[in-house]
Formats: structure tokens, C-alpha cells, sequence
């Protein structure tokens, strides 16, 4: 059995460079470490892709290989309500690669991509998308902390929890960052805002095991 | 007696009788100083270069040979910060068109000249807990205690805009959108912390 | 049973229905004329010639053409409205095509016939603008008045079918090569009706005067002109505006500018003794003007009707209008009088000129008047110091036709009383006369005598009437001003009631407010100095309160105190007695000098107080000063009282000037200074026409110089 993954983020996004690449060495680690901990022999196969090693006009080759069955996709880089970027580059829009993504479960670290996109993204069979309506806020500084919080998800997700429980695990994070009063003020009126922002759309009561492919 | 409030009176009245009023000799132990201006544009100009201190405005409405009038006066205070609280100070007849002028303008509050120093001096202390526990003006002083340095690095990122902590104590004293949009987050989240949505761990 | 043997009728027109037609709507030749001209505005036209050929006596060749460069017509317009009766195309919209918007001036469909009232032969060319050729149309009357006569020789019930309608006539038709871009209507009408007299010429011209409206729109204007050869008075004359024409008074100033000096020159106009004349200054900080301005009496005011209407000075940039807000207001009271002429009637009603006598206009440029700028709700302009100080130079220009029309009146006054007295003399004269002739013993006779006793009683009686109609003009003349006097102090006491509530309203609030402190402060035994301080201020404020009441008050005094009185006695009671024992007391050396005496009409202690409160203002300035000294001198200059007022003490600086004659302004507030006093002088010495003013301190190296200056009566 294999889980198939692709991670995709946008390492010289204009301010959020970083922190995408935060994201992505801690998302290959949690998949390490889940290939590790299964005892019953999954192998995981992932796929990352930067700026120099995916575009729009690449992304559909790179990513169908994997689109006939179920996998895991994470996105982590600017976007908007239609569309996901990559380098500046819009490389998913409600018009463009939108069909590329079949049977995959999307989570999503970027603006706005769970309004109009994902909407069209599910029509377009991705079995469920996990995302930010409004803002994805990151304060400056606490990039490991955004991190963290945003990791809880796909850590609670790869335990075996499905989707909407996960997300719940991902609330209980953000909520951790507001009640901490360690963290500034305004910090955790962002992170307020992003726990209000998650939305699921699509099937949330798939877990890890039914993305397994034989 | 009261604890003194740590704000500066700004009175500016173009009739130098004013300069000797009761109510100001009366409150001068209460408060941490008081500036007299007869030209507004002074008056401006100090209220620019002390906007980090604690300011309450007292303002006369009706000026005899500026071309500046109190509605103009109390825009362009507006337009250094919306959190200093402008009492209008007026002996003319106070009617519908001009107490709209006044508020539109975000004028604090309204007190006629033939008012007792007590009045007065209620009307001050009132601008005094609206600077003390209004949370745009809490914001604002938790921003101001950070220091130079901190408040000029970059502290947020929102889309593709980078705000420091300086851009947001600007756009929380001018209330555009931005500022607006970031005191509805604080309050939200203190209304949150407040009626304890917390669940058990 | 229904009868199924059914038909239609129309009405048929007579030939002679010509005659109906126009005639009787037009009753005569000049409105003929005025109706066709009429035409021309409303077709847009800019031009009008008028020309009238061998009018006297009548032949072939005369001729009148009326031409105009208006829209023209079409074919069609031709066919469908001309040809048709009773159209009332022009009643469809009230004001012509736009740009011109011109409110239509013609009466209903009747123009084509005000041309047979003129002449029998009509040959109208017209043409559009972008149309390649004229079209032409004959009209001859004297084919359907043949026609009518031959009509009349037949007989109908043999020949039916002979008989002509109105409709049968031809009118030919046809087109002649034109240019594009030209257009207009002309009407060449022969075959005169009347011999035209040189005094039908001027009548023409005068009704059509009262066509050209003063200049509403200089864009689009309307001129129309006269070819009289035979009449060389008239020829090439342009019609000028009736309105204009009729105005009582009319100036139009104009700028210039100076190549050598590189700057521009105003004429603005100068009542200097009675005489109004157009002189030459540097121009203005708003720019150099045109202002036209022309002033109507009663009798001018006759020729206006209810449309035309005399309202103000308008202002017109570069040719267009610039204060569309102030005009076309439905009721003449929302109209805005932009340079506040009705405003100023407060101060000498009597005198003054309104909207409603005067009509003009200023014509700016924006290059040359940039700073007269529209404001940003375009319903003014913006007040800044150029547009205040145009308004003045406006206003000072009606002023002096004010003040020329005002030493024409005294003088006309001056020339009636003399008359009067004239005849007085005159009559001791004839009665001397009528001695002679009774002592002459020659002529005399008891008849004559008689006669002559009768003539003397006669005379006796005229005198007496002569005398008391002399009396009751005086009388007159006394009651009219003192009418005016008070009429103006009510309007003062009008303007100062708007004040005094906020004066009130911040006096009693200065006096609560220290009061307060007093009461509080003292009983803790704390704030010594501040609560003495606050104290007087309780003490002063409530002077100041009294002193504004007392102000008020002296309005609502009877009336009846207007009094004749000697300013030069009213000046020397205040030193010699009334501040005699303060001076002492304050070893101020006072000196008053009043050279020359006048009567004034006025409240003589109101008058005494204004210099009351000079005196007060100039004993507190003195107070540290060691040389005291106050000076007052009056005297005659032209038709002024002077009153010159000084002391040497420290003088009022700078930067406070323009503020002392301010209501409650003061410098000498730490000594209890009222702020009262110069408001009540000034606002005094308006309610006869006098003024207060600071001049360069005489005493030095300093001190306080006013200078008063009230305007003599006779």
C-alpha cells in the first residue's frame, strides 16, 4: 500500500518565502515519520515541488501521474479566491489546472483559495479541500509557531483521525496561540482570524486510509 | 480628591479673557499640564508633536479673524488621530446644524461657555476614561510602549502588504479600513478571552 | 330605412381667406416687421439685416430684406410648416435648438403672413447649413386678390368649376447653388403696401429695441441692423437694447494695459463734489475688469416688463455667464445678491441702491482674474482675499453713484429751498410794487385802487402759503432723518441682539466659573492670590454684562431724545466737567481743542458716552505711564467733523489692530479692560454715517491716535 503525496510550495513567495519552506520540510518530516510509524509496511511516495521545479504549463505532467487514485496535495504559497501562485505566477486557476488535482485530498496554507477555487476544485473531483476563506495570517517573527499550529492538522490527519476531526485539532491550535499570552496581542487576534477563516469543502470524513493506493 | 489624570489640556480659544478662566486654574493640579493657544494653527502644530502623549482638546467653535473655523480645526485633529477626544467649547447657540457639524466632525463631546467648572471638569474627565479604556486608545498605547526599533520592522504580512507595528498605530488613529479592520480583530478576540470559549484540554 | 347614399365632406378655404389670415392678427406694419425678426431669434440667428430701398415714394423697386444667418430651412420645412397654417411647431418646444436655448419669441405661426402686411410679393431664400443649395420660394399676394376679383365678375351657380380655393395658387418653387456652411433665411418683400416716412423707420427701430435683451449670453448674441439709405440718420445704425437705451445713468469702465510700464491700468468712477467721473488707478490685486453698470430711476424702470428684469451685477467669465447659481431663481428673493448690495441698505436706507435699481455686469477672464475662482459646490466663489476685495470695489463703485445721486437730490433740495425763498422776495417785491403804483397819484383811481388792495391781500395770503409750505418742507426734511436714524438703530440693535446671547452666554460663564472657584478655594484656605484675582474677574465681567445691557438699552429709550446739539459743547462738557475731577485725580494733562462747531442730530449723551469710552480705554492704558497726557482736537475738513482722540501711553500693537473694534476685545484685560468700548463707538458712529478709525500715534514715541469722523448735514 502506498500513500502518495505532493507538496507543493512557493519558496520565493514576496514576504512568506520562509515560512513555505517551513512548512514543506515540516510536511516531508511528518510523512517521514508516518512511513516509519506504520507497522503495516505503507510506503510513502512524495513528490515536492519549489518554484524551479513546477509552473503552470509543467504542473498538469507532474502532478497527473498520481491524480487517478487518491493522494494527499499541500499547498503552501499566496493566493487568492480563484486562483494559487506560484513565483507570481498563477498556476491553478478556476480555469487553469483545475481538472489536474482528481481524488486528491488539498490542504492549504494561503489566502483565500477555499472560496470560489475550491468550489470548483471539488466539481472537479478533488474529494475534499481543507483551506482559508479570508486570510491566511502569518505575523512576523513566529514563523515556527504558524508552523506548528498549521503542521497539527496534517499531524492529526496521518494519526488516522478523519478530515473534520483533524481540522478540529487545527482549531484547538490556533485557539492554543490565542489564549497564550506569551504571543502579542495583535498576533493572536491574527491567529483568531485564521481559525474563523478554516473551511472544509467536499467529503470531510475521509481519513489517510482511504487515500491508500495499492 | 481624584488621582491626577495624566493628560495635557489643549485649549485653544482666540479670546485671550480665556487664557485666565477659573476652570483652568481649577484643574491645573489635576492634570499633567495645560496649553493655551490663541492661533489654532499653533495649537495644530503642538497636538502634531506631542500626538504620542495623552491629549485632551478643548476647543473653542466660533473664531473672529482666522479664516479657520472649530469645524475646520476639529478635521484637521481628526486627521492627526481620530483618539483625541475634542471637547467644543462654545457660547453660540448650539443648534441641530451646528451639533451635526460637531459630531460628523467626531467631536467628543459639547459644552456651552456659561457651564460651571464642574461641568467642565466632568467633561474632561469623561475624554479621560475614553483615552484610558477605549481599546483603540489601549492598542495604541501598547504599540507606543514597544520602542522605536521594534515598531519599525516589519510585524505583519496580509496578502501581499507588510505592515509594521507604526503603519498599524496609523491606520488605528486615522480609522481607515485597515485600522478599522484590526480593531474589530482585537476586540473580537478579547470578546473571545472574555466570555472564555476555551475548551478543556 | 337607412339611407346607404353617403359621402364626405371637407372644408374648403376661400380664396380670400388671405385676408383672414394675419391681417387681422397683425394689426399693423411695424408689428408685420417685429413678428419677422422675431423669427430670426428664434431660429438662432446672430445677424439680422434689415434693409429698406426706395421707400419713399413707392415704385417697383422698393424694397424691404430682411436677412438673418439662422438655422434656414428645408424643403421640407418649407412644405410641411411654412406652407401649412396654423402650425405650431414653435410652440412644441418654448426655447430654440441648444446651444441657444433662446426662450422663442415669435407669436404662433403667423410670420408668413405678417409679410403680406408689408408688401403683396414675397421671395423667401433659405438654406441650412450643410445643405448644397438654396431653396426659393415665390409668394404673390396679388395673385389671390386678382383671383378674388375675378371671382367676384363670375357667376357661380353657371361655373363651379372655375372657382379657385385658396389652396388652388401656385407658389413657385426652386433651388439655387449655395456654399456649405452657410445658412440663414432672407426675406425680400416687394411690392410695398405703405410709403415708409422717416418717422415709420424710427418707430420700427424703436420697437425693435426691445428685442435685444441686455446681455444675457454674450456667447450668443443677437444683433440686428438697419440699411436706410434714404434716411442717413438710420443707416448702418445698430439696434441697441431699449433697456439699456433707457437706463438713467450707464458707465462702462474698462482696463487698459501699459506696454511701457508692463502693467494694467482700471478706470473705476469718482463722485468728488457732486460730479461722477471716470478715472485711471493701477490695477487691483483681483485683476484688471470690465464693469459695466447701469442704474434705472422710476421713469427707467417703466420700460422694463415683468420678463425683463433689473437684478444686480451679474458676472460673466470670458463672455459666459459664471454665476449660473445666482440666476434663474423662480423667486426673486432666492436670487443671490453675490456682493451683498441689499445688505448694505441697513446703514442709510434711504440712500442706498439695491438690486432692483441697478443692472450690470463684470467681465473677468481667467487669465487675467485667476484667483476668481469658482467655488467646489459651484454655488459661489471662493472667499478669498481677491473675491473680498472685488466685492468692495464693486460696492464702492455703486457707492459713489450713490453719492452722486445724493448730491444731486441736496442740491435739487438746495435749489427748492432757494426757490422758496426766491419767491418770498419776490413777492415783497410786487407788494412793494403795488405801493408804488397806489401812491402814484396819476394811476390812481378808486377802482384801481380797489384792484390794487385786492392784488396786495392776494399776495399777502400767497406769502403766507409760500412761508408755511418753506416750513413744512424743513420739517419734512427733519422728520425723513430722524425716520432714517431710527430705522438704523433698530437694524444696529438688530445685528448687536445676535450677539449678545453669545456675549451673555460667555460673560455669565466666565462669572459662574470664578465665582465658583472663590467659593471653593477660599473656605479651604488655599489659592490666596488666584481666588483675588478671580474675584475682580467677577467683579469686571459683571461691568461688562451691565455695560452691554445699558447699550441695549439705550435703543429702547424713547426716541424723542434726538436732539439737535453743538458737538463743540457736547466735546468740552466731557472735559471741563464730567472727567474734570478723573483727570485731576489721575494727573492726566488733557488738552481740547474744537475749532469749528456743527449741529448734530443725534442723542447727545449717547454721543458724549462714545468719547466716554475713549477716555476710560486711554485712563486704564495710562496707568503706569508717568507723563500723562490725553489730547482731543476737532475740526471742519470738507464736509467732515474730524475728531482727532490721543494718549501717550504704550499704544496697541501691531498684530492686535484690526482686532480692537471687535466685540469684547481687549488688551487691557489684566486691568480689568472692558473690550466693550471701541464696538459700541464704532457701531454709534455708523448710525450717522460716521466712522472710527486708529491712525499713526501723534504723541511719541508711543501712544493711541483714533480718528472719528462724522459726515456734516446742511
Amino acid at each position: 500500500m502506498k500513500l502518495n503525496a505532493v507538496v507543493i510550495a512557493d519558496d520565493v513567495a514576496e514576504n512568506i518565502g520562509e515560512l513555505c519552506v517551513m512548512l514543506k520540510n515540516s510536511t516531508n518530516q511528518m510523512l517521514e515519520q508516518f512511513q516509519q510509524a506504520r507497522n503495516d509496511g505503507v510506503e510513502v511516495d512524495h513528490f515536492t515541488y519549489c518554484h524551479d521545479t513546477i509552473n503552470k504549463h509543467n504542473l498538469s505532467e507532474k502532478v497527473s501521474p498520481v491524480n487517478a487514485n487518491g493522494f494527499l496535495c499541500c499547498w503552501y504559497g499566496h493566493g487568492s479566491d480563484t486562483s494559487f501562485n506560484m513565483n507570481g505566477e498563477r498556476i491553478v486557476t478556476t480555469t487553469d489546472n483545475h481538472y489536474v488535482f482528481s481524488n486528491a485530498v488539498i490542504y492549504t496554507f494561503s489566502c483565500m483559495n477555499g472560496g470560489t477555487l475550491a468550489d470548483v476544485l471539488i466539481d472537479n473531483n478533488v474529494r475534499a479541500f481543507v483551506g482559508y476563506s479570508g486570510n491566511a495570517n502569518c505575523p512576523y517573527g513566529i514563523d515556527n509557531v504558524t508552523c506548528d499550529i498549521a503542521m497539527s492538522f496534517v499531524s492529526s490527519l496521518l494519526s488516522g483521525k478523519n478530515i473534520n476531526n483533524a481540522v478540529e485539532d487545527l482549531k484547538l491550535s490556533y485557539e492554543d496561540a490565542m489564549f497564550n499570552e506569551e504571543l502579542e496581542p495583535f498576533q493572536r487576534s491574527w491567529f483568531q482570524e485564521n481559525r474563523d477563516g478554516l473551511v472544509i469543502k467536499g467529503n470531510g470524513g475521509l481519513t489517510i486510509n482511504d487515500l491508500l493506493v495499492v | 480628591m481624584d488621582e491626577k489624570m495624566n493628560i495635557t489640556i489643549v485649549y485653544i480659544d482666540d479670546d485671550e479673557k480665556m487664557k485666565n478662566d477659573a476652570f483652568l486654574d481649577d484643574i491645573e493640579t489635576e492634570v499633567d499640564g495645560i496649553e493655551y493657544f490663541e492661533k489654532p494653527s499653533e495649537g495644530l502644530t503642538y497636538i502634531k508633536d506631542h500626538i504620542d502623549q495623552n491629549i485632551v482638546v478643548i476647543l473653542d467653535w466660533k473664531f473672529n479673524s482666522s479664516s479657520l473655523q472649530g469645524e475646520d480645526i476639529l478635521k484637521d485633529i481628526a486627521e492627526i488621530s481620530t483618539l483625541v477626544p475634542v471637547i467644543v467649547f462654545t457660547g453660540a447657540r448650539i443648534d441641530a446644524v451646528e451639533a451635526s457639524k460637531m459630531f460628523k466632525g467626531h467631536a467628543f463631546s459639547c459644552v456651552a461657555k456659561d457651564a460651571t467648572t464642574e461641568e467642565l471638569v466632568e467633561a474632561i474627565k469623561n475624554a479621560y476614561d475614553r483615552i484610558q479604556n477605549d481599546i483603540r486608545s489601549v492598542m495604541e498605547k501598547w504599540i507606543l510602549k514597544q520602542g522605536d526599533e521594534k515598531r519599525s520592522k516589519p510585524y505583519m504580512r496580509s496578502g501581499d502588504k507588510v505592515y509594521t507595528l507604526n503603519d498599524i498605530l496609523e491606520a488605528i488613529r486615522k480609522q481607515d479600513e485597515f485600522g478599522k479592520e484590526t480593531t474589530r480583530r482585537i476586540l473580537s478576540l478579547a470578546t473571545e478571552l472574555f466570555t472564555n470559549n476555551m475548551r478543556e484540554k | 330605412m337607412e339611407n346607404d347614399n353617403t359621402s364626405i365632406l371637407h372644408f374648403k378655404f376661400d380664396v380670400s381667406t388671405f385676408r383672414l389670415l394675419g391681417r387681422e392678427l397683425i394689426t399693423d406694419r411695424i408689428t408685420a416687421l417685429f413678428e419677422l425678426v422675431k423669427n430670426c431669434y428664434d431660429a438662432n440667428a446672430e445677424n439680422v439685416q434689415l434693409t429698406f430701398e426706395n421707400l419713399n415714394p413707392l415704385s417697383p423697386s422698393s424694397r424691404i430684406i430682411i436677412e438673418d444667418d439662422g438655422l434656414g430651412m428645408t424643403f421640407e420645412d418649407i412644405r410641411d410648416k411654412w406652407m401649412v397654417i396654423g402650425t405650431s411647431s414653435k410652440r412644441r418646444s418654448r426655447t430654440s435648438p441648444s446651444p441657444y436655448n433662446r426662450v422663442v419669441a415669435g407669436k404662433k405661426g403667423v410670420g408668413r403672413f405678417a409679410v403680406d402686411k408689408l408688401g403683396a410679393k414675397l421671395i423667401m431664400k433659405t438654406k441650412k447649413k450643410d445643405s448644397l443649395v438654396w431653396n426659393c420660394l415665390e409668394t404673390d399676394w396679388t395673385k389671390y386678390s386678382e383671383e378674388e376679383e375675378r371671382q367676384l365678375s363670375l357667376d357661380f351657380e353657371e361655373h363651379p368649376e372655375q372657382q379657385k380655393l385658396f389652396t388652388d395658387i401656385d407658389n413657385r418653387y426652386w433651388t439655387e447653388l449655395g456654399e456649405k456652411g452657410i445658412q440663414g433665411t432672407r426675406l425680400e418683400i416687394s411690392s410695398l403696401n405703405d410709403v415708409w416716412l422717416e418717422k415709420d423707420v424710427i418707430r420700427a427701430y424703436k420697437e425693435l429695441s426691445k428685442i435685444v435683451k441686455p446681455t444675457l449670453d454674450i456667447q450668443y448674441p443677437f444683433n440686428i441692423q438697419f440699411h436706410v439709405p434714404e434716411y442717413k440718420e438710420y443707416d448702418g445704425k445698430v439696434v441697441e437694447s431699449i433697456v439699456l437705451a433707457k437706463a438713467t445713468l450707464s458707465y462702462i469702465l474698462k482696463y487698459r494695459y501699459d506696454e511701457a510700464e508692463e502693467k494694467y491700468y482700471q478706470e473705476y468712477l469718482d463722485e468728488e463734489k457732486g460730479a461722477l467721473s471716470v478715472k485711471e488707478k493701477p490695477a487691483e490685486i483681483f485683476g484688471p475688469i470690465g464693469f459695466t453698470i447701469y442704474y434705472y430711476d422710476q421713469e427707467g424702470k417703466k420700460n422694463f416688463t415683468k420678463e425683463e428684469r433689473i437684478d444686480g451685477i451679474k458676472v460673466y467669465r470670458d463672455g459666459i455667464i459664471a454665476t449660473p447659481f445666482a440666476e434663474y431663481k423662480s423667486s426673486r428673493d432666492e436670487q443671490k445678491d453675490l456682493f451683498g448690495i441689499d445688505k448694505r441698505r441697513w446703514s442709510g436706507f434711504f440712500e442706498k441702491l439695491s438690486t432692483r435699481d441697478i443692472l450690470g455686469w463684470v467681465d473677468i477672464k481667467d487669465e487675467l482674474n485667476p484667483k476668481i475662482k469658482d467655488s467646489t459646490n459651484r454655488q459661489d466663489f471662493v472667499d478669498n482675499k481677491e473675491w473680498t476685495v472685488l466685492k468692495e470695489f464693486v460696492i464702492s463703485q455703486i457707492h459713489q453713484i450713490e453719492l452722486y445721486l445724493k448730491h444731486k437730490k441736496e442740491t435739487k433740495k438746495k435749489e427748492n429751498a432757494e426757490k422758496l425763498k426766491k419767491t418770498d422776495k419776490e413777492i415783497d417785491e410786487i407788494k412793494q410794487k403795488i405801493k408804488r403804483i397806489k401812491s402814484n397819484t396819476i394811476l390812481a383811481s378808486p377802482e384801481v385802487e380797489s384792484e390794487l388792495d385786492d392784488l396786495a391781500s392776494r399776495l399777502e395770503t400767497i406769502k403766507e402759503n409760500v412761508s408755511a409750505s418753506s416750513k413744512d418742507y424743513e420739517q419734512m426734511e427733519k422728520d425723513i432723518k430722524q425716520q432714517e436714524n431710527i430705522m438704523f438703530s433698530l437694524v444696529s440693535l438688530q445685528s448687536y441682539a445676535g450677539q449678545i446671547s453669545h456675549i451673555l452666554r460667555i460673560s455669565i460663564g466666565v462669572i459662574k466659573r470664578s465665582a465658583e472657584f472663590v467659593a471653593k478655594w477660599v473656605p479651604l484656605g488655599k489659592n490666596q492670590d488666584k481666588s483675588v484675582k478671580h474675584a475682580h474677574r467677577v467683579f469686571d465681567e459683571m461691568n461688562n454684562l451691565s455695560k452691554a445691557m445699558n447699550f441695549m438699552l439705550s435703543y429702547a429709550e424713547d426716541d424723542s431724545t434726538f436732539e439737535y446739539f453743538s458737538v463743540k459743547e457736547a466735546i468740552t462738557e466731557l472735559f471741563e466737567e464730567r472727567y474734570k475731577y478723573l483727570f485731576e485725580e489721575e494727573g492726566i494733562h488733557t488738552e481740547y481743542v474744537v475749532e469749528d462747531d456743527f449741529e448734530l442730530l443725534y442723542n447727545m449723551k449717547a454721543f458724549q458716552d462714545m468719547f466716554g469710552n475713549l477716555i476710560d480705554n486711554s485712563v486704564k492704558a495710562l496707568r503706569n505711564i508717568l507723563d500723562k497726557r490725553i489730547r482731543c482736537t476737532a475740526y471742519k475738513e470738507d464736509d467732515n467733523f474730524v475728531v482727532l482722540f490721543s494718549d501717550n501711553g504704550p499704544g496697541i500693537p501691531e498684530e492686535k489692530r484690526d482686532r480692537i473694534f471687535d466685540v469684547f476685545y481687549t488688551t487691557t484685560a489684566d486691568l480689568g479692560g472692558a473690550g466693550l468700548g471701541l464696538y459700541i463707538v464704532r457701531t454709534r458712529l455708523k448710525s450717522i454715517n460716521g466712522t472710527i478709525s486708529l491712525e499713526p500715534n501723534e504723541f511719541k514715541p508711543t501712544g493711541a491716535t483714533f480718528k472719528i469722523v462724522i459726515p456734516l448735514i446742511h
